[in-house]
């Protein structure tokens, strides 16, 4: 009987006091940060995990090509999104989510890249030589492209100023390793510039002129550039860089539809890959909102970009000249990138179907194609040489040629060129071509997230608010106001 | 009860060897009206000798040598000790026990009688919860225990319940008590969430199986689980067999279910002349007239949605459509009993019921077999078995729009449910834009979700005596549960639109549980001493699956086989551990001085490198007064005892790895795996800790009534809080592709008190042989104050953590509701206002501007008192019971105003009181213009947070008990049953109930269409013999 009780005393002592081992337990689906960032493999792994934050719907998946065209007059949001509602109605508060949303996962971005970029130079491995400057190169092209894209919703417009207004904090150190300011003020909108500009000028360096869709290569950053100066007004480096882009290894698709069906296309500079796996939610992607299908058509094409865009593109002699031959000219874009092929109806307004992957959201969301190039380096022809510049028609023709499609009476195709492309005697002055290149640039880049952004930099006014109003330029959230004390909020909120 | 017996029997058992026969005592033991007790025990005192009697009450027992008294015990009598003077034939009488002062109380490794309790135990028994016609056993506690506030997190069939055990103290780790059934801790097992709160992982316990629920609420008596017991322990016991007395209980009930409340939105007609209103209202802001929009055509500058043609709209009910009268049912059966050597209880339940919205049912089929044996004198074994399975047929949550109840209130009025041949009709209106695919009621019939729980609960253990004062107990227990929810999509429904879509989530949940402890039991004199001395180790493992896909080719397939696109799939894993090492000293004086120490010992895999384990300390006192010579025969008091307690316990209810810096994977792009920094690394992450105090005077007047006064203040502190981390760091919490991330760092900082007093009552007011009423009151207040918060940011002062729409800022009571407070509508103009502070911080003018308006501190989720009386009146047979629930001074936040309240500035339909809106005709109103696709009003702000305070009529109860030997051998008892039959409320939502959140959150009061509870009537019986 004593002996029983002494076993099981000890038994029992043991049991409790001598197993702390049986506490051990490890996570299944995590790895200790320790154990990370530690090869090659690894960074590689981190930068896909930076890419997918920068997919976003939030972010590039959705909101970067979405917001800018209902903030501006493109877009009419008819949805119920209390969100959205408001950014088309230049209404956020602190609290909106997307406003959130942009802002969180922008730095996301930057905290996935300053990781890498401070890890990798510990990284001692076979591999590291060659795959070293690439891997930087998209860290740096991911942090420069993220912080461009912040600053121009969370500060002023670039101009005199800039340098005083209040953007977004600038972190460059990450957040993990400790050597990073967690409580940073904000920098201005000069600065934020200015470290995009760094950022993307050293990653274009580094990084290959092909890389797989979807991730960055030196055409991307380069195509960043141009439009970091094309924003900022520097319409000269803007022309050269661009130039330098369309004579690169892109072309136009035949038809506008294919840039958007087919995701190898030869006009894509770059795109967010999306997958079915990606976003396979309801709410939060490109044709989810846009798409008659997705919800219903939450966005809907304004009454001015049909009137004012779409309605004006052809000038009454080219339509007299069309009417005189019995041709009718038909815009591709419009008939084959719209609902009803563009006809509006008395059920409602028309849909944007760019994006048409409402059944899984695999839509690759849209950042840079050819035809903004050649756009660009049109208007900043004419800008730089304040004359009806031939090159400048020729680029503005290029994308009208390939927009318009023509047939005569008995239903034959013509050449529409004939009868959409201008000459320069269409225009008695510079600033005649640069309203054609902007009215071609508003239809053609119409939902990719330009509209609000164009509308800045040539300064007039966003749906009748002035630009640089307190209304256009988005509060910092709500959330980082009340966990930073170093944030000041920006004016009217 | 069984517990003592339990132990009566092994003593008689474990001492029989000794005993030799010298002489026979016969006899007959009855209760007061001269009726045999069949199956109460005699024993021989200061031996081992005894037997139960027989069907007529009648004994008859060998007395050993030296033998001398007899001891006379049953369920529910006072225990008797007799001489046996030489009599051969000793007759007893025995009288009923005080229920109350007598009663057993599970204590967690152990049991006491009430009277002799120094810590603060409500235990709610098997009769105040077998006929309640809920699903889960929580909501048959409701109201019942003072300072346990239960609430049901949404009215939906299978739904999750909140048990808040005195206050919440816990912002970020779980709020829910630690639930023990039959000694195994069931945690770690969680609900399934379709876009809400999700569903009752508790939901297989089938109430009629449980003999008691003891709910643990101070640190004396919940110490002994240490590091997890701070939110309070429930101990659920099931019934077992009693040997000697054979029983078999058939017991049915059947009713019906409604909805207490329903949406009152508008109709076709209505909707369409609030639509025009809104759009001119709209048009007007841009100086034009809505109806020139046609013809203007393409010379306006903006387009919208067309004008709807009034008194030609047609008109659907949805909410009438998407809602029935359920039908309900369960019927249940069990045998028990057992001899000497053994005892059993085995049963079996089935409940069908429907929920009021159609298509919504649940199922549970449960079997148990309880069974002990004594194997020799030393040596007594035992196992609890437990299999069951639940079916929950149910629909989307209510914060997801394919929901029908929310898509009902939400969806188009004006618009026919069914074609001509009364086919689905998915014709959008004019005005159908910005909508999502579906109608309710096509989701109704095209959404095929099935939530299937399989449990198995398994608690074996031996019992060893080691002596007459030692035992050493072994308990090995085991949870399997199985949670595997399918779901199917049809082509036309908002979620499987347009091709289908299906999937499939797979829970693994393994809980293995072994305890060991020592029991010592002496009385020396004057002096009683009970001692509990052991250890436990629990570990849980959890392995979730999960697969959806799209493309079906026809809306008849139902699996994910039949998907042509498999769009996610996933497996992952996780696992925790618990060690308790625990030990509890009772020590009595003379019956009146009780002094009592528990300690335990706690470690978790949970808490960081640097503090694995914990000591959790408890001591309490206790006075009984009345046993004292100068009360002694005092007519009034007939029990007076007052007790304290004061002890630490913890809170470890946090994610498994939460002490861990870690990157996540799951961060995919382009096909290919990727990762980012989840969590930031915190080695010196432990529990919270609480600190409580107990006090409580226990008394019983007159026989007649008892009752507890107490009080109660708990201090939490290190408090495991998420402390919000800037946006800019960049931590990305959620591998979501649409949720944004929350970077937090979890740190142990921070400190919440809760205080308050709890009341309970029972009178007998009236008591005569044929007529009784008996009245029980319970009452408790909550004062609850966040008391310190971490300074994230180094300014010195402690920061405000914002959630949603409430705030956790010291001073303030947690979560208290922090939101622009709405200033009603300008006459001038119809626009919202809202107000903003002057420069001391008061209210100052009102502004149109919302962005400039300033959040106050609005309301709070707290009931500054709440409970429940019940009035139970018997006439010979015949019971009437009428139990009311009662919460007074807390506030709901209604955040599906913003959808249904909003006054048109969307296309979703609206609440009839919408069509007050201001106009230029109506200026004196509260909603704001209607104003199409104009925010105005809608902002979250105090207009939609109200008073939530409300009486209901819980439960109400007409019972007739036959008397005894009407039937023979038979007793049965009918009776018909309502809940929720009536509320008195000013809220205007549908049930002030609602708490809208997922259990273990602190927040709670921020609802969005939550579902209301049902309103039943049922009728049944319990038919024993």
């Amino acid at each position: 009987m004593k002996n029983i009780t002494k076993y099981i005393l000890g038994a029992l002592v043991v049991f409790a006091f001598g197993c702390e081992g049986l506490l051990d337990e490890s996570p299944q689906q995590s790895l200790p940060l320790d154990g990370v960032y530690q090869t090659t493999t690894d960074l590689e792994t981190a930068l896909v995990g930076a890419y997918n934050a920068f997919q976003h719907s939030d972010f590039a998946g959705c909101n970067l090509s979405m917001s800018p065209d209902i903030i501006a007059d493109n877009g009419d949001w008819r949805g119920s999104f209390p969100s959205f509602v408001d950014v088309s109605n230049q209404a956020v508060d602190p609290t909106n989510g997307e406003v959130l949303g942009l802002w969180a996962n922008g730095f996301r971005v930057i905290n996935d890249a300053n990781l890498i970029l401070e890890s990798i130079d510990n990284v001692d491995d076979g591999d590291i030589a060659t795959a070293g400057p690439r891997i930087r190169g998209e860290a740096l092209f991911l942090r420069g492209a993220a912080y461009f894209e912040m600053v121009r919703f969370f500060g002023k417009p670039f101009g005199s100023s800039s340098s005083s207004d209040p953007a977004v904090p600038l972190v460059t150190a990450s957040t993990a390793l400790g050597n990073a300011d967690l409580f940073p003020a904000r920098a201005s909108v000069e600065a934020i510039y200015a470290q995009a500009v760094s950022d993307l000028t050293t990653a274009e360096g580094l990084l290959p002129e092909s890389n797989g869709v979807g991730f960055a290569t030196s055409w991307a950053a380069k195509a960043y550039l141009a439009e970091i100066a094309f924003q900022k007004g520097e319409y000269a480096e803007a022309s050269s860089l661009a130039a330098e882009i369309i004579a690169g290894p892109f072309a136009l698709t035949d038809e506008p539809k294919e840039f958007f069906t087919n995701e190898s296309n030869t006009e894509a500079i770059f795109v967010t890959s999306h997958t079915s796996q990606d976003n396979p939610g309801v709410n939060g992607s490109l044709p989810t909102f846009h798409h008659i299908d997705g919800r219903g058509g939450d966005v809907v094409v304004s009454m001015d970009l049909m009137n004012n865009g779409f309605g004006a593109l052809i000038t009454t002699d080219q339509q007299a000249a069309a009417d005189g031959d019995g041709v009718s000219l038909v815009d591709l874009r419009l008939s084959t990138l719209t609902s009803d092929g563009g006809t509006f109806t008395e059920t409602g307004g028309v849909n944007i179907e760019k994006y048409d992957g409402f059944v899984n959201n695999d839509d690759d969301a849209p950042i840079y194609r050819l035809a903004e190039f050649l756009l660009m380096r049109a208007e900043a022809l004419v800008r730089v040489g304040d004359q009806v510049d031939a090159d400048a028609i020729a680029l503005l023709n290029q994308v009208r040629t390939r927009a318009f499609r023509a047939t005569d009476g008995a239903g034959a195709a013509v050449d529409a060129a004939t009868y959409v492309n201008y000459e320069a005697g269409d225009f008695a002055n510079a600033q005649e071509l640069l309203d054609a290149i902007i009215l071609e640039r508003r239809v053609e880049l119409a939902f990719e997230g330009n509209r609000f952004h164009d509308l800045n930099r040539i300064g007039v006014n966003v749906k009748g608010t002035s630009t640089g109003a307190d209304a256009l330029v988005w509060p910092v959230p709500q959330r980082d106001i009340d966990a930073n004390s170093s944030l000041v909020q920006n004016p009217g909120y | 009860m069984y517990m003592k017996r339990l132990f009566f029997l092994l003593v008689v058992c474990l001492f029989s060897y000794s005993a030799w026969a010298q002489s026979t005592v016969s006899g007959t033991v009855s209760d007061a009206d001269g009726n045999g007790i069949e199956g109460a025990s005699v024993n021989v005192k200061g031996t081992t000798v005894g037997m139960f009697t027989n069907e007529s009450g009648s004994y008859s027992l060998r007395v050993p040598e030296g033998g001398e008294i007899l001891v006379f015990s049953f369920v529910g009598k006072q225990n008797q000790e007799v001489a046996i003077d030489g009599r051969s034939t000793v007759n007893v009488t025995m009288t009923d026990a005080d229920v109350t002062l007598d009663e057993v109380i599970v204590t967690g490794y152990g049991s006491q009688k009430r009277r002799d309790l120094t810590s603060s135990i409500a235990k709610v028994g098997s009769d105040e919860i077998k006929n309640v016609a809920v699903s889960s056993f929580e909501g048959a506690l409701q109201g019942r225990v003072a300072g346990v506030n239960i609430t049901a997190n949404s009215g939906t069939l299978g739904a999750g319940v909140n048990v808040r055990v005195r206050g919440i103290a816990s912002i970020n780790a779980s709020n829910q008590p630690l639930y023990v059934i039959d000694g195994v801790p069931l945690d770690g097992i969680q609900g399934t969430a379709l876009g809400g709160p999700g569903t009752n992982p508790l939901i297989n316990i089938n109430p009629t199986e449980i003999a008691s629920v003891e709910i643990l609420k101070d640190a004396a008596a919940t110490a002994i689980y240490g590091a997890r017991a701070s939110n309070g322990v429930v101990l659920i016991t099931t019934k077992s067999g009693q040997g000697g007395r054979s029983r078999v209980e058939i017991n049915y009930y059947g009713g019906f279910s409604d909805a207490t409340a329903v949406y009152d939105i508008l109709d076709g007609e209505q909707y369409a002349q609030l639509w025009n209103q809104a759009g001119e209202a709209w048009a007007a802001a841009r100086g034009f007239q809505r109806s020139d929009w046609y013809t203007q055509g393409f010379q306006d500058t903006v387009i919208g949605n067309e004008l709807l043609t009034e008194g030609q709209q047609p008109y659907s009910d949805w909410i009438d459509l998407v809602t029935q009268r359920g039908f309900l049912q369960e019927v249940s059966a069990s045998a028990s009993g057992g001899d000497a050597n053994t005892s059993y209880f085995i049963s079996g339940t089935y409940r069908d019921e429907d929920g009021y919205v159609v298509s919504t049912n649940l199922k549970r089929y449960s079997f148990r077999a309880n069974i002990n044996q004594r194997v020799n004198d030393r040596l007594t074994v035992g196992m609890t078995l437990n299999p069951s399975r639940t079916e929950n047929n149910r629909q989307n949550e209510d914060n997801n729009v394919a929901s029908p109840f929310t898509y009902g209130a939400l969806y188009f009025p004006h618009v026919n449910a069914r074609d001509d041949n009364g086919e689905l009709s998915f014709e959008r209106p004019e005005n159908g834009r910005g909508q999502f695919a579906g109608t309710p009621l096509g989701n109704i019939e095209g959404q095929d979700i099935k939530l299937v729980t399989t449990q198995l609960l398994v608690n074996t253990f031996a019992d060893v005596k080691l002596s007459k004062d030692l035992t050493f107990r072994s308990e090995l227990g085991a949870a399997s549960i199985q949670v595997t929810q399918t779901g199917k999509q049809a082509s036309y429904t908002t979620d499987g639109f347009p091709i289908g879509a299906a999937n499939a989530i797979s829970n693994a949940n393994l809980n293995i549980n072994w305890a060991n402890f020592f029991t010592y039991n002496r009385t020396f004199g004057l002096h009683g001493l009970q001692a509990t001395l052991g250890s436990a180790f629990q570990r849980v493992d959890v392995v979730n699956l999960n697969v959806s896909g799209n493309t079906f080719a026809d809306d008849r397939l139902k699996t994910l086989n039949s998907a042509a696109e498999i769009t996610a799939g996933g497996g992952s894993g996780t696992s925790y551990a618990f060690q308790n090492n625990f030990l509890r000293v009772n020590y009595s004086f003379n019956n009146r001085y009780l002094l009592s120490f528990i300690g335990s010992y706690n470690g978790s895999s949970r808490f960081g490198a640097e503090n694995r384990y914990g000591f959790f300390p408890a001591v309490s006192a206790g006075w009984t007064i009345s046993e004292e010579s100068f009360l002694q025969g005092n007519n009034a008091i007939s029990f007076l005892k007052i007790r304290g307690s004061l002890g630490q316990t913890g809170n470890a209810e946090i994610g498994n790895f939460a002490s861990r810096g870690l990157v996540a994977f799951g961060r995919d792009y382009a096909g290919l795996p990727g990762y980012e920094l989840s969590s930031v690394e915190n080695p010196n992450l432990r529990w919270e800790t609480t600190t409580q105090l107990d006090l409580a005077l226990e008394f019983e007047l007159f026989n007649r009534i008892n009752g507890t006064i107490g009080y109660y203040n708990k201090n939490t502190t290190d408090l495991l809080l998420n402390v919000p981390q800037p946006l800019s760091t960049g931590i990305a919490t959620s591998a979501s592709q649409t949720a944004s991330p929350n970077p937090v760092a979890l740190q142990n900082v921070g400190s919440v008190r809760n205080a308050g007093f709890e009341i309970e009552l029972a009178a007998d007011i009236v008591k005569t042989n044929d007529f009784s009423w008996n009245l029980s009151v319970n009452i408790a207040t909550i004062d609850n104050e966040v008391t310190s918060l971490a300074d994230n940011d180094g300014d010195g002062e402690p920061d405000d953590i914002l959630v949603g729409r409430q705030i956790y800022r010291v001073g303030e009571e947690l979560g208290a509701f922090y939101l622009v407070e709405y200033a009603g509508v300008d006459e001038a103009n119809g626009d919202a206002l809202f107000y903003e502070l002057d420069a001391e911080g008061n209210q100052g003018e009102a502004t149109s501007a919302y962005s400039t308006a300033n959040r106050i501190i609005a309301g709070s989720p707290f009931p500054d008192y709440f409970g429940g009386f019940v009035n139970t009146f018997t006439y010979k047979g015949l019971e009437l019971t009428a139990f009311f629930q009662y919460s007074v001074g807390n506030e709901i936040y209604r955040n599906e105003g913003r959808f249904i309240m909003n006054n048109m500035s969307s296309v979703w339909n609206q609440d009839v009181r919408m069509l007050n809106a201001w106009t230029p005709e109506n200026t004196v109103t509260d909603v704001p213009e209607a104003r199409l696709f104009t925010t105005n009003g809608s902002q979250h702000s105090t207009r939609y947070l109200e008073d939530a305070s409300y009486l209901r009529l819980k439960t109400a109860t007409l019972a007739y008990n036959f008397a005894p030997n009407v039937l023979g051998p038979v007793d049965l008892r009918v009776f018909v049953m309502g809940q929720n039959l009536l509320t008195f409320t000013n809220f205007t939502g549908l049930d002030p109930e609602a708490s809208g959140q997922a259990v273990g959150t602190a927040r709670s009061g921020d609802i969005f269409f939550s579902r209301p509870q049902s309103r039943t009537i049922t009728a049944g019986f319990n038919l024993g013999f």
